[in-house]
C-alpha cells in the first residue's frame, strides 16, 4: 500500500515539473531556513536556532510556511518564469482531514502576468496531469465525478455572495457601516455563537458568513475559481480597480481550496505598509517572528510585474488519487 | 470553558443555554484568513441539526456530563429503555432523533449511556460492533467501482450493504458511525 503510495506521488511530482520545464520555467531550490519570514497574522511558524560552534551565539531561524519570501527576492534579482516544489511548514495549524502541519507546496511566478492569465496555466496544468498520465478529464472523487475538461467555473466572491446567500458583498465591504450589516446578518441567521468576543474583527465576522452561507454551496463537480476578494483581507495581491477588491483568487475543486493566485503586488509603499500592519498583528501571535523590514526593499527597483500561483501537492494528490482525508496521502502521520 | 480549535467529534456543548452534541468537526483556514473550525451540532433536546463556525481561539461552553453504564431492554415505540448495571433503575432515552443509534442497538447489549442535568443525552456506541446477518436477499447489481454487492439485515432488523460472500449466519462487523459493513468475522 504505501509502497505504492510512494510510486504515485514520484510519478506526479516528475509531471508536474516537466509541465513546467517544457513551458520555460526553470526551477529553483531556496532554503527552507530563513532568517526573516513575511509576516502574516493568520501562520504560526516554526522556529529553531543555529549554534555558532565557536563562541556558541544563537541566531533564529524560522522553517518557511511557504518559498514566497525568497522566490521573490531572486526575481528582484533575476526576473523570470520560476516555479520550485518546496516543503513548507505551518505551526500552531490544526491537524485534521485538510491539514498536516508540514506539508509540499508548489510555487510558480510568471513574468509579465495577472492573476486572470495565470487561470489558464493552472487549468492547463491540472488537464496535463490526467491526460499525460492517460486519464480521463472526469475524475471520480468520493461521490462526485469532477469534470475537468469543460472551462473551470470562474466566480467572483461579489456574484458567490450574491448567488449563494442572497447578500450584496459591496454592502459588507463598507468601511463605516459594513462590520455593523455583518453582525446584523449573523446575529439574524443565528450563526453568532460567540457574541462580542476580542476576536470579532471584521475579518473573523467576514469569514465566518463567508465559510457559513457561501464556501460549503460552492459546486462541486467542476473547479471552481473564485475570485475578486475583499481587499479588506490583507495580502500582498494588487488591489483591483474597485479598491474594495484584491485581484487575487482560490482555486476550490470538490468544496475546499487547492491554490492561490494573486496580481502580485509590486508596490515598494504597499508592500511596506503590509509588513507593518502584519508584524503589528504578529505581536499576538504564539511564536514571535522577526519580521524582514528589508524585504519591501526589493520592490525599489523594477520588480517585475507577475502573478505567483502556490497549490497545496498533497490535495492535488487527494483529488487524483482519490482519497478522502490528507492521511491517505502522507504516510508518516505528524503524530 | 475550552477553546473552538479543541472541539472534536462527540463532545458536548451549550450554545444559548441548550445542549448540542458535536457530530462533525472540520477545520478550515479561509485563504490567507485566521483558523476556524465547522461544526455540525445535533440539539440535544429537539434533535434539530445547527452548523456553526467558530473561530480556533475562541472560547466556547462545554457540557458537564456524566456517564452511566446501562443495558438496553426493549423498545416501545416512543422510547428506548435501559437499566442501569449499578443499581437497576431504568433510563428512557427517547427515541425521536436517535433512529440511527436504535439501529445498533440489541436487546441484552450493555452501553454508555450519557446523562446531563438528569436526562440521558446520548448512548455511545463502540466504533465497530460485530452483527449475526439474519436474512440475506439476492444479489444486486454490482456496480464498476466497489464490486458486486447486496444488501442482508442484521438481528436488530438494519439493512446494510455487504459483498455477494456474506450469508445468513455469518457475523459482521459494522462501522457504527458510517453504518457501514467494514469485513466478516470469523
Amino acid at each position: 500500500m504505501e509502497h505504492e503510495y510512494f510510486r504515485k506521488r514520484s510519478y506526479y511530482i516528475q509531471l508536474i515539473r516537466d509541465f513546467f520545464i517544457k513551458k520555460d520555467y526553470i526551477e529553483v531550490d531556496t532554503p527552507v531556513l530563513s532568517p526573516f519570514v513575511i509576516p502574516e497574522s493568520g501562520i504560526e511558524v516554526f522556529k529553531t536556532s543555529y549554534i555558532n560552534p565557536v563562541n556558541f551565539e544563537q541566531k533564529e531561524l524560522y522553517l518557511l510556511p511557504s518559498p514566497e519570501i525568497l522566490m521573490k527576492k531572486l526575481l528582484a534579482s533575476e526576473p523570470g518564469n520560476i516555479f520550485q516544489i518546496a516543503k513548507s511548514f505551518r505551526n500552531g495549524e490544526q491537524t485534521g482531514s485538510l491539514h498536516n502541519p508540514e506539508f509540499t507546496m508548489l510555487e510558480w511566478y510568471t513574468m509579465d502576468f495577472n492573476y486572470i492569465d495565470s487561470i489558464s496555466v493552472i487549468q492547463e496544468f491540472l488537464r496535463y496531469l490526467l491526460t499525460e498520465s492517460g486519464r480521463s478529464l472526469n475524475v471520480e472523487y468520493g461521490n462526485t465525478l469532477i469534470d475537468f475538461k469543460a472551462p473551470f467555473i470562474k466566480m467572483t466572491m461579489h456574484d458567490a455572495f450574491k448567488d449563494f446567500a442572497e447578500i450584496d458583498l459591496n454592502t459588507l465591504l463598507d468601511p463605516d457601516s459594513g462590520e455593523k450589516v455583518i453582525t446584523k446578518i449573523l446575529t439574524e441567521k443565528n450563526l453568532n455563537f460567540t457574541e462580542n468576543s476580542e476576536y470579532s474583527t471584521w475579518e473573523v465576522k467576514f469569514n465566518t458568513l463567508f465559510l457559513s452561507l457561501v464556501e460549503p454551496k460552492l459546486p462541486k463537480n467542476r473547479p471552481v475559481i473564485l475570485m475578486d476578494y475583499p481587499s479588506g483581507i490583507p495580502t500582498l495581491a494588487k488591489t483591483a480597480e474597485n479598491p474594495l477588491y484584491s485581484e487575487r483568487w482560490e482555486l476550490y475543486i470538490s468544496g475546499f481550496e487547492i491554490a492561490n493566485c494573486y496580481t502580485e503586488e509590486t508596490d515598494y509603499q504597499a508592500v511596506e505598509r503590509f509588513i507593518l500592519r502584519e508584524t503589528e498583528q504578529k505581536k499576538y501571535a504564539a511564536v514571535p517572528v522577526q519580521s524582514d523590514y528589508l524585504f519591501s526593499e526589493i520592490f525599489k527597483n523594477n520588480f517585475p510585474e507577475c502573478s505567483g500561483v502556490a497549490l497545496g501537492i498533497e490535495r492535488v494528490l487527494m483529488i487524483l488519487l482519490n482519497c478522502k482525508s490528507i492521511r491517505g496521502v502522507i504516510p508518516f502521520l505528524f503524530f | 470553558m475550552i477553546k473552538a480549535g479543541s472541539i472534536s467529534k462527540g463532545m458536548f456543548l451549550l450554545f444559548k443555554n441548550e445542549p448540542y452534541i458535536v457530530s462533525e468537526r472540520e477545520f478550515v483556514n479561509p485563504g490567507k484568513g485566521s483558523a476556524f473550525v465547522r461544526v455540525k451540532l445535533k440539539n440535544l433536546k429537539t434533535g434539530l441539526v445547527n452548523r456553526q463556525v467558530i473561530k480556533s481561539q475562541e472560547s466556547v461552553e462545554d457540557v458537564d456530563v456524566e456517564t452511566k453504564e446501562a443495558q438496553f431492554l426493549y423498545s416501545d415505540g416512543t422510547d428506548l429503555i435501559f437499566m442501569e448495571t449499578e443499581n437497576y433503575e431504568q433510563i428512557h432515552f427517547p427515541i425521536k432523533g436517535n433512529e440511527d443509534k436504535q439501529a445498533f442497538l440489541r436487546e441484552g447489549d450493555t452501553f454508555q449511556v450519557v446523562i446531563w442535568e438528569n436526562s440521558p443525552i446520548d448512548i455511545k456506541l463502540p466504533y465497530k460492533m460485530a452483527f449475526t446477518v439474519t436474512e440475506s436477499e439476492n444479489a444486486a447489481r454490482g456496480d464498476t467501482v466497489t464490486g458486486a454487492t447486496k444488501i442482508v439485515t442484521i438481528e436488530t432488523g438494519y439493512k446494510v450493504k455487504v459483498p455477494l460472500f456474506i450469508k445468513a449466519g455469518d457475523k459482521i462487523l459494522i462501522n457504527t458511525e458510517t453504518g457501514d459493513y467494514v469485513e466478516r468475522v470469523n
